[in-house]
């Protein structure tokens, strides 16, 4: 399954959704790599005319962070499952504006959230890419992988 | 006015009754149901001026949702608040009844758009 979107539109999609959602900058780190610690990552599939997953990656600080931002409470006031709602929607919303960029028809799952507090930063598989950022100071990660959803880990 | 506001995320149901509010249909009565089942029951029992609802949700989407309040005859004036905005969606959205189709994300300036003609 080829990969038929290009970094600079995955660039342009996270940068909207995190700014016009959120009203945070974030800025693409060229060669950069994800921190390990502790992470929250966001999953959703398409599945159609193409096949894959979209994968958001984030601190758990930032994940509180944008959490508190839209439900406008106080950080400390989120609670897991706020951040796995939050997150998920979050997901949901980038990963479907990818899904208008890539062949149709198709179809998007419900996001899936999991929590890390040990993650390490996995390798993305050949057929995927990823686009890191910083977010103020804090590491985001979003991947396109190519990959039919039950090879997907 | 009534406007029933349907998503499976608390998350984005505050950000859309937010938006609403910046938009200036804060006067209305915003009312939330978590899931397209429950909107169901709700929009049967008292039907709003207006439903806005997520596409893609657990349970009952809210294209099912949409047509299963045609297919029962309550012609209840609906649009969608969605992630997916390709030219198939906003074709399936009205083909099955929706007024608008707005993608997420989403300006006050993007639903008075979509919603000033709808509750005129």
């Amino acid at each position: 399954m080829q990969l038929q979107v290009a970094e600079s539109e995955v660039c342009q999609v996270t940068e909207e959704v995190w700014n016009s959602v959120l009203g945070l900058g974030v800025r693409r780190e060229d060669g950069g790599a994800a921190a390990a610690g502790q992470q929250v990552t966001g999953r959703i599939w398409i599945s159609g005319a193409w096949e894959g997953a979209v994968v958001v990656c984030s601190s758990a600080y930032l994940a509180r962070r944008a959490t508190a931002i839209l439900l406008q409470v106080e950080p400390d006031a989120a609670t897991a499952d706020d951040i796995r709602d939050a997150f998920g929607e979050l997901t949901n919303i980038i990963g479907g504006n990818i899904k208008s960029l890539l062949p149709g028809p198709s179809q998007l799952s419900l996001p899936d959230v999991c929590e890390d507090p040990s993650a390490q930063a996995a390798p993305v598989p050949a057929a995927g890419i990823e686009v890191v950022f910083d977010c103020e100071g804090q590491p985001l990660r979003v991947m396109v992988l190519a990959e039919p959803r039950r090879q997907v880990t | 006015m009534r406007i029933l506001i349907v998503d499976d995320s608390k998350a984005m149901r505050t950000i859309v009754i937010r938006t609403l509010r910046q938009a200036g249909f804060g006067t209305h009565t915003l009312e939330e149901a978590p899931n397209g089942v429950e909107a169901l029951k709700a929009i049967k029992a008292s039907p709003p001026d207006l439903v806005l609802s997520d596409w893609n949700m657990p349970d009952m989407s809210g294209i099912e949702l949409l047509l299963a309040l045609r297919a029962q005859g309550v012609r209840v004036k609906f649009g969608f608040v969605t992630s997916e905005g390709s030219l198939e969606m906003h074709k399936k959205a009205m083909e099955a009844g929706a007024l608008f189709l707005v993608t997420k994300p989403f300006t006050a300036e993007s639903l008075q758009q979509a919603l000033k003609p709808v509750l005129a």
